[in-house]
């Protein structure tokens, strides 16, 4: 099967590595993965912000990328929810969404909802065993899995995993207080749910924290950075390219 | 309150919704039936419903104490001489409060009248007494009134409320209460457990303005 | 008790709601997220309700529960699309039953009308069980002024007024507050020996309220919902005094919004259904009463008058807006205060309003106007939980959004719009992307002298800094990686 990845701006440059991963794992899965190079932003910072001509001109410039009729696959939950749910919104208030759009928004996955609802894959018809992949994970559900009613169903898939045991965390249902620019304006609030969250990862004393948000991964990186706690944070696709030893072709460091 | 005032008030609201005076509207159909509860399938019906109110109610903290219709007066009278109750009053019923009248005079528990004022009521009265008009199985609530038989603060003022409850008058829902224009009291309350607050640091305290303490006699009849 | 009419300040010196000019949320929270037993105060009781709400809609409904949500959403959204039609129906079948009906446009009428009532009834002491609408409008100074002493009567609201002080949560009044500072109030104002004890506490208000319920002449209540198909007043309370307020004064007023109307009973049963439970956790609140009309003639009891005052202020203008219509759906339950990060941290006071988190972030600037509440909207991560934890669906994230975009039609700063700019030029072809994102990395290459992270970034970006590190983007891109790995593009 033919898919387009999709990699939002924030996983190209902040963590290349987890996007990597999911081109591996993708391919591991028998998919022949292609990078439209045009691709940027899916317009969710702009659409947040409230400016909607800029958001809808980015959602446009995107369907035209993103044209075919390929399953769309992005690492990222909340630019997935970008896509399937606001992006049509954004067009809502003019009489129709353009083609181009809904067949955007209805091609486009995060992983592991490709993985599981599309593929129709379960955990132990990927992998039999952790591998090299750590044993113990604790799992941050971004929020944007609401809007793609994955919160529960990603964690019950990482649960079913064989030989992987996963904490759940305290108060898991809370925001880690990213947000986009939320985040800086709003510094003290973000700063303090940041904060919960690591507190409640040192509790669990998991080694690695599962996370499928770029977002929410620079947030809880660089707070675990300042507390000086050391847990190392994976999207779900590099767990499973450990787990399988799939390696890109080339190690460095970041 | 003048016509006019109220039309301008009306036509205001009228122009927000784009809509014009009289304009008709189609009523909503949905499936109301979505919150009834799922009861258990078999078996007889009505025992059914009481075991759900039986449940619920407790669930919410009211005792429930059940009795054939014979013995209600006696039951009743027993749970207030157990708890040293000594004083009552009663709201009309034609077919009960006479029986209980009786009994309490038997037990020297004296019975208030129904014109008490509020500091009397405060001081003397420790338990109100009334007859449940319905009850309601999915929530576990009893339904006492304000009407020409019960004083609105018979199950209100006093410390204890016990309810007597008929167990035909169960329902299975709220959707099932009877709203008719003719049935429906100045005042009908739902009582779904005793007064509570939690708002001193989220502590549960029950009875605060109103009874602390509601024990429901369930009778078949 | 101090002047009523001087009303209680926060910490800003402001007053606690509705405070003058325009109106930040942050210096606010900031302060409040210093206070630890305040914050762990709000943590613990928001983060209990919160899964109360979830474990007992799961245990009632299953599986159905986003199901039944919706249809809730659907009966309140099709009351408000028909609001006039139901209002007139409401209002017939009331009148029909003996309710004096009262129109109000805005909050000085609301005041004017029951101040009024209570002079023609030459009241001296009014009971009053809890009412948002009677906050909004300031209800309590106008009676004081008019000579009629006015006692809270929900505990938490009581402690609030004789403590001087205002709610911070819709449903949990005194979240903010601890069993000390109640003590203190108590010895202070009714003269009480001091005790922490909750039990003791609410003793001591009990028999100091029971005075006030024999003595007053007028009861003021708010209301929960109006019933069109028989013009009645439900009021959902749990401790007893709404009933008190509404049973032995010979007046009874009830002060309430237009948006509380449903058409019919079922309708009614539907929406209590999740009232409660996504409120506290209960099935029904203690006590769901249902007034249709004053005493009757034959009654034992009840008051001689029930009046209700329906009040606008500001409502039909969100009625206007498609956009916000929604907004007034909301049947003030508070699960999404207590699902909200937010909310959390910042806690009720700092929103400067009675209506706090997220649908107080929404109607709040829509009823009091946003120019005086810019950051409100902004005061949210947009996570959903909100969303979800809604009884009746209203999408908060999506009109935050639509807020936003009105600021900043308005007055969003340069700055912010210099950087979407930016983004905007940057997002609008690759090559402007890799460009935009080489000069990004290296600006902050040159801030953190050569580390990966960054631990104080200069301007908008010190917001994140201040409690986290700002870990900086990796030397190679996926997409250059990718290239240089031969990965198919197109
Ligand atoms: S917006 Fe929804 S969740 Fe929030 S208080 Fe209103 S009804 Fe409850």
């Amino acid at each position: 099967m033919r898919i387009l990845l999709f990699i939002p701006c924030l996983a190209d440059q902040f963590a290349p590595k987890a996007a990597e991963a999911t081109a591996l794992l993708l391919e591991h899965l028998g998919c022949e993965v292609i990078f439209p190079e045009g691709q940027t932003c899916c317009g969710q910072a702009h659409r947040n912000s409230g400016d909607e001509e800029a958001a809808r001109a980015m959602v446009l410039r995107m369907a035209r990328i993103f044209e075919g009729d390929e399953w769309i696959v992005t690492p990222s939950g909340s630019c997935a929810a970008m896509i399937t749910r606001h992006a049509v919104e954004l067009f809502g208030s003019e009489s129709v969404v353009p083609a181009q759009v809904q067949s955007l928004a209805r091609r486009t996955r995060e992983l592991v909802q490709f993985i599981e609802e599309e593929l129709g894959l379960a955990p132990d018809e990927i992998v039999g065993d952790p591998g090299n992949a750590a044993s113990v994970v604790a799992w941050h559900p971004s929020c944007h899995l609401r809007e793609l009613n994955r919160f529960d169903a990603s964690g019950r898939f990482l649960e079913s995993i064989p030989g992987l045991e996963v904490k759940r965390l305290r108060q898991e249902e809370q925001c880690c207080g990213f947000g986009g620019t939320f985040a800086s304006k709003f510094g003290a609030i973000s700063g303090a749910l940041a904060e919960d969250r690591c507190a409640a990862l040192e509790e669990s004393d998991a080694p690695v924290l599962l996370c499928n948000d770029t977002g929410c991964t620079i947030n809880i990186e660089g707070r675990l950075s300042r507390r000086g706690t050391p847990v190392e944070i994976q999207h779900v696709a590099e767990w499973f390219c450990q787990a399988l030893g799939l390696q890109s072709r080339e190690q460095d460091t970041r | 309150m003048k016509g006019t005032a109220r039309n301008i008030f009306l036509d205001r609201i009228r122009a927000a919704l784009g809509r014009s005076p009289g304009q008709s509207v189609e009523p909503l159909v949905v499936d109301h039936d979505m919150v009834r509860p799922s009861l258990p399938g078999s078996g007889d019906e009505r025992e059914n419903l009481r075991a759900l109110f039986v449940d619920r109610a407790r669930a919410v903290g009211m005792d429930v104490l059940i009795c054939p219709r014979a013995e209600v007066a006696k039951v009743a009278a027993n749970f207030l001489t157990e708890a040293a109750i000594t004083s009552v009053q009663i709201s009309s019923d034609p077919i009960i409060e006479q029986e209980l009248v009786e009994k309490m005079n038997e037990s020297s528990i004296r019975v208030a009248g129904e014109d008490v004022e509020l500091d009397v009521m405060y001081q003397e009265i420790e338990c109100g007494i009334t007859m449940a008009k319905a009850a309601v199985a999915s929530t576990g609530s009893v339904v006492v009134t304000g009407s020409d038989q019960e004083s609105r603060l018979t199950s209100l003022v006093p410390p204890n409320h016990l309810v007597l409850l008929a167990d035909s008058r169960i329902v299975e829902d709220l959707l099932d209460l009877s709203t008719s224009p003719e049935d429906l009291p100045s005042c009908m309350t739902l009582v779904t457990g005793p007064s509570k607050t939690a708002d001193i640091e989220g502590v549960l305290i029950t009875g605060v303005h109103g009874p602390g303490r509601v024990q429901i006699v369930l009778f078949h009849g | 008790m101090k002047d009523p009419a001087t009303p209680p300040t926060s910490v800003d010196g402001e007053p606690i709601l509705f405070p003058r000019g325009v109106h930040d949320i942050r210096p606010r929270a900031q302060q409040f997220l210093e206070d630890e037993s305040l914050q762990s105060a709000v943590r613990e009781a928001t983060t209990l309700k919160d899964q109360a709400r979830r474990d007992v809609l799961k245990e009632a409904f299953g599986d159905d529960v986003d199901q039944i949500r919706s249809i809730a959403g659907e009966i309140k959204r099709h009351t408000i699309d028909h609001l006039d039609h139901y209002i007139e129906t409401w209002i017939e079948r009331a009148e029909a039953a003996g309710t004096r009906v009262h129109l109000a446009s805005d909050h000085q009428e609301a005041n004017r009308i029951v101040v009024e009532i209570a002079r023609e009834k030459n009241a001296k002491l009014c009971v009053k069980s809890k009412s948002m609408v009677t906050e909004e409008t300031h209800l309590l100074p106008q009676l004081e002024a008019a000579g009629v002493e006015t006692v809270e009567t929900d505990l938490g609201e009581f402690i609030i007024q004789i403590d001087d002080d205002a709610p911070s949560h819709i449903v949990m009044p005194m979240i903010h507050k601890d069993r000390k500072s109640v003590a203190r109030a108590f010895v202070r104002e009714l003269g009480a020996e001091y005790t922490e004890e909750p039990e003791q506490l609410t003793r001591i208000a009990r028999e100091h309220l029971r005075e006030k319920y024999r003595r007053a002449d007028l009861g003021i209540s708010g209301g929960n919902f109006l019933v069109a198909e028989s013009g009645s007043l439900v009021l959902c309370t749990n401790e007893g005094n709404g009933r008190f307020c509404t049973s032995a004064p010979p007046t009874h007023i009830a002060v309430v919004g237009i948006e509380k109307l449903v058409p019919a009973f079922k309708d009614l049963w539907f929406l209590l259904h999740l009232l409660a439970r996504s409120a506290t956790g209960q099935p029904l609140t203690c006590y769901t009463q249902v007034l249709t009309g004053p005493r009757r003639p034959d009654d034992l009891d009840g008051p001689e008058e029930m009046h209700v005052v329906l009040v606008d202020a500001g409502r039909t203008r969100i009625l206007a807006d498609p956009q916000f219509r929604e907004s007034l759906g909301c049947i003030r339950c508070g699960a999404c205060l207590n699902a909200c990060p937010v909310y959390r941290k910042a806690t009720g006071h700092a929103y400067g309003s009675v209506y706090s988190g997220p649908i107080g972030a929404v109607i709040t600037p829509l009823l009091q106007g946003l120019d005086r509440n810019p950051t409100l909207p902004e005061a949210s991560s947009l996570c959903g939980a909100c969303y979800e934890a809604c009884p009746v669906n209203i999408d908060l994230p999506r009109m935050l959004v639509a807020l936003r975009r009105k600021t900043r039609k308005r007055r969003g700063t340069t700055g912010e719009r210099m950087a979407l700019w930016g983004m905007r030029m940057a997002f609008s072809s690759d090559r402007y992307y890799r460009i935009a994102a080489t000069i990004h990395r290296y600006l902050l290459r040159c801030f953190s002298g050569g580390s990966d992270r960054l631990r104080s970034a200069p301007g908008p970006l010190s917001g994140w800094t201040r409690d986290r590190d700002l870990i900086l983007p990796a030397s190679r891109s996926f997409r250059k990686r990718w290239r240089d790995r031969g990965g198919a593009v197109r």
